[in-house]
């Protein structure tokens, strides 16, 4: 078999990768949630009169919101095609990955659809960031003694 | 392996597609439409059943057979267990293999059923395939509506599903020859370009047919190859260009037949067992039976991956099958 002959060819014929352009998307669609996020914080602030922290999470809320609905509606996905990282590494991308888990998961039922379905996409985010702050605040406890 | 017919005739066909996938077809052919992939049902999965029922029923009511004479169904389609072709036959109570080839599994069907046909030990055997996008990005990629970045060489599984009755009784097209090819695993582990990975599995399997058969491309008018799509099908041109054959007019894709390619949501073309099996409906047997085309092959080709296999790190395995139908006077 000639692997050598049909790596060259398969890799010659791939779709050319647009780096820059991916990239700057993603730079400004990210930033723009980031605006959002801020632009919601300080109207809740101005006009509700919350304080800061509430406000923070009432933000991080709002952005989950959008993306659950705009996933249910069949908008997420096509703007996330075109975003790419500056829609799934914000909370949107955690918000989407859990509901549209849960709609793929609708036809099986509560508890073997949707329960064990809904994190399917996003466990590996929770599982790693429990383990992680489990390593690190005993890193911390050995080093630091807790401070 | 080589398989060679002389008894064995297309009877009917009946095909059923979604409406995105109808739009670029010859719609003369297509028998039924659904509006989009779930079919009228409550999900993928039914709505894959309700494309096979359309289908097929087509394919029967078409035919001059009654029920009882089917001796045999055979089916494919992508589904762990090949659910939707089992929970579709079970209301058709006839004798049933299920078979998998993913992508290829088209020719293979056809190959199968002729082999019986042959040997006498079958008169009449409706065979079919089906996808449906959902039920496929379900099992083997993400939730449909997740909001992943595709990339440029995915390919887009159709909804869709074809059926065909195979029988001993003369007709205009016949089956007279096939051939059941070898797995080629090159190595390529990127699920995201499934048309690069079967390119080679395609091409080796075709030279291979070639040598031993000693045919040459002038010995057919049309060539068509399952769903290579964008990158696929070009790679595999120039494998042969550089075997010195010339890829000419007669060498087409189904994949990149069955979507609006000018349209960026299908990415390089369209898969899935049904793509073949319904540009073999929709636009060549039509030629077929016309007279514009005599002798024409079609190489089904699959990647036969599963997704654990893949995050245990192993690579992407695939197929050819083929088969020659050929122009006959009934």
């Amino acid at each position: 078999m000639e692997l050598k002959k049909y790596q060259d060819v398969i890799q010659k014929n791939q779709p050319r990768k647009k780096w820059v352009k991916n990239l700057v998307i993603a730079f400004v669609s990210g930033g723009s949630i980031g605006l959002l996020a801020q632009f919601l914080k300080v109207m809740l602030m101005n006009v509700f009169m919350l304080e800061a922290s509430i406000a923070s999470s009432y933000v991080i809320v709002c952005i989950i919101l959008i993306a659950c609905v705009t996933t249910g509606l069949g908008w997420y996905e096509k703007l996330a095609q075109y975003c790419g990282a500056g829609l799934f590494i914000p909370i949107s991308g955690f918000a989407n990955s859990l509901t549209s888990a849960a709609l793929e998961g609708k036809s099986e039922g509560f508890i073997y659809g949707i329960g064990s379905r809904i994190f399917s996409l996003a466990g590996s985010v929770i599982t790693y960031g429990i383990v992680s702050a489990a390593l690190f605040g005993i890193i911390r406890l050995l080093l630091f003694g807790g401070q | 392996m080589i398989l060679t017919f002389k008894e064995v005739y297309l009877h009917s066909y009946g095909c059923a597609v979604s409406e995105k996938v109808a739009k670029q077809l010859s719609s003369a052919k297509i028998d039924h439409i659904f509006k989009d992939d779930l079919g009228e049902e409550c999900s993928f999965e039914k709505g894959e059943r309700a494309y096979l029922s359309k289908a097929c029923d087509a394919a029967i009511r078409k035919s001059t057979l009654q029920m009882n004479e089917l001796d045999c169904a055979i089916g494919a389609d992508l589904n762990n267990q090949l659910s939707a072709s089992h929970y579709f036959i079970r209301d058709y109570e006839i004798p049933f293999i299920g078979m998998y080839a993913a992508c290829a599994s088209s020719a293979l069907l056809f190959n199968q059923a002729a082999m019986m046909i042959e040997a006498k030990q079958a008169h009449n055997i409706l065979l079919f395939t089906s996808s449906n996008y959902g039920a496929a990005s379900k099992q083997f990629r993400y939730p449909n509506t997740y909001g992943e970045q595709k990339k440029e060489s995915a390919t887009t599984t159709l909804t869709g599903a074809g059926a065909i009755i195979l029988s001993n009784i003369p007709s205009t097209i016949c089956i007279k020859e096939g051939f059941i090819g070898r797995v080629i695993d090159w190595h390529y582990n990127n699920v995201a370009d499934m048309g690069g990975a079967m390119a080679p599995a395609v091409y080796q399997n075709f030279i291979e047919y070639l040598n031993q058969t000693k045919y040459q491309i002038d010995d057919f008018d049309c060539i068509a190859t399952g769903d290579l799509s964008k990158v696929g099908f070009h790679s595999f041109a120039q494998l042969l260009m550089q075997d010195h054959i010339n890829v000419d007019q007669r060498f087409m894709d189904c994949g990149l037949h069955v979507f609006d390619m000018q349209k960026n949501d299908v990415f390089s073309g369209g898969s899935g067992p049904a793509c073949s099996m319904v540009v073999l409906i929709c636009e060549l047997l039509d030629k077929l039976e016309k007279g514009i085309y005599h002798r024409i092959l079609l190489l089904a080709s699959g990647a036969l991956f599963n997704p654990i296999a893949i995050y245990q790190k192993e690579s992407i395995p695939c197929i050819c099958h083929g088969i020659v139908l050929e122009r006959c006077i009934s």
